[in-house]
């Protein structure tokens, strides 16, 4: 496989960054949980702290992904696809595009509202985008579950989509986004 | 000859070592305005600085930089007007496991000397109390003083790290310094008036 992708096929590196987000986002949704069940304190500030610390690696993953994507080919849509299917298609990845810019900037700005600065991992500290304030921490953590509420909705989406090239039309719309997806051939 | 002007600069010294401290009119004394005071404490929390400050404290500063022997820094904390931001954390600060604000309600810093620092600012060495825990503490003093005809103002500003654990700031979960450090940095920017004119003044 090469890093790079082709008018076919995605790379190693779009993958890499695609299944990676992935994982990482179910990883978030476990901390989110596991932090919102605690009361206040030290197990709690723990949690909090593991869920900002993975998502501001997913921001810069994210904006990592953004910039391979502007600079490298994205593979073609199948030819058999109709033009609402391809509007579908785009606007459904731009959707998800968009959720894993605005989910951690809107959980760095709830961070920064609540005057509980983001660290990554202990190693370094990111400044706050906004005073204190708690009432925007209030609209920030409702926007901040929505969003994923629209992440979820899309990535059902998304799956149902790579499932339905993959079972209906018999495409390889899935198997290219799979690092070992040639064995499927 | 000698002898006598020998004799002499002795009774001059002597004089003026018992002006100093004896017949000298006490320093006078500079009590801060609230409204222009801060004093802020930082504190590492999950790998991050994060900060808060006490609303209410008073300060009162009997100072004469000719006569530190008698001058006294007595400064009083309300602890519960802490406020950091987050009404959360701040009850969590002022319960049982951190501040205990119901037994202990105030922090207390009382000079025991003054002294000259070779930089030109102050050091008072005193006792920090907090949570009835009392510490020795050595408190640099940047002083700064401006006379006008009926007032005389004076900024007080300084910044030590005290550590929470030595007195008692954390018990159970909270002693564990792994997610909140043990370090804390204490800034004060303290602006005081007296009516009367210092005894050295110029």
């Amino acid at each position: 496989m090469q890093l790079r992708n082709t008018n076919t096929a995605w790379g190693a590196v779009s993958q890499t960054l695609h299944w990676l987000i992935v994982a990482l986002i179910v990883l978030q949704y476990l901390l989110a949980e596991t932090a919102e069940e605690l009361p206040l304190g030290m197990a709690k500030l723990a949690t909090l702290a593991r869920h900002k610390s993975v998502g501001m690696t997913i921001l810069g993953l994210a904006v990592l992904r953004l910039l391979w994507r502007l600079g490298n080919r994205t593979p073609a849509l199948p030819q058999a696809m109709r033009a609402w299917e391809r509007v579908l298609a785009r606007a459904s990845h731009a959707g998800l595009y968009l959720c894993i810019f605005a989910l951690p900037l809107t959980g760095w700005l709830m961070s920064s509202a609540k005057n509980y600065p983001v660290s990554w991992f202990g190693w370094f500290q990111f400044p706050d985008l906004v005073a204190p304030d708690p009432g925007l921490f209030d609209t920030m953590r409702a926007t901040h579950g929505i969003i994923f509420n629209c992440l979820s909705g899309l990535a059902i989406l998304h799956v149902l989509g790579a499932a339905k090239h993959h079972f209906l039309n018999r495409d390889d719309v899935l198997i290219r986004m799979l690092p070992f997806g040639w064995r499927l051939r | 000859m000698i002898v006598r002007v020998s004799i002499l600069a002795l009774l001059i010294a002597g004089n003026a070592a018992m002006a100093a401290n004896s017949m000298a009119p006490p320093p006078p004394l500079f009590t801060a305005d609230p409204a222009r005071s801060t004093l802020q404490f930082s504190f590492r929390q999950a790998g991050a600085i994060s900060n808060g400050r006490f609303g209410r404290f008073t300060t009162e500063f009997r100072f004469d930089a000719g006569n530190l022997a008698a001058s006294l820094l007595a400064v009083n904390v309300e602890v519960a007007s802490l406020d950091t931001k987050d009404k959360e954390r701040d009850e969590l600060l002022r319960g049982a496991d951190l501040f205990l604000v119901a037994k202990y309600p105030g922090a207390t810093f009382r000079s025991a000397s003054l002294s000259r620092r070779k930089d030109g600012n102050y050091e008072a060495l005193g006792k920090l109390t907090i949570r009835g825990i009392s510490r020795q503490l050595r408190l640099p003093l940047a002083v700064q003083i401006t006379r006008r005809a009926d007032l005389t103002t004076m900024t007080l500003r300084g910044t030590t790290i005290i550590r929470r654990l030595d007195f008692g700031v954390g018990q159970g979960d909270w002693k564990s310094t792994e997610w909140v450090g043990n370090d804390v940095t204490i800034r004060f920017d303290v602006l005081l008036t007296t009516a009367a004119a210092p005894a050295n003044g110029k």
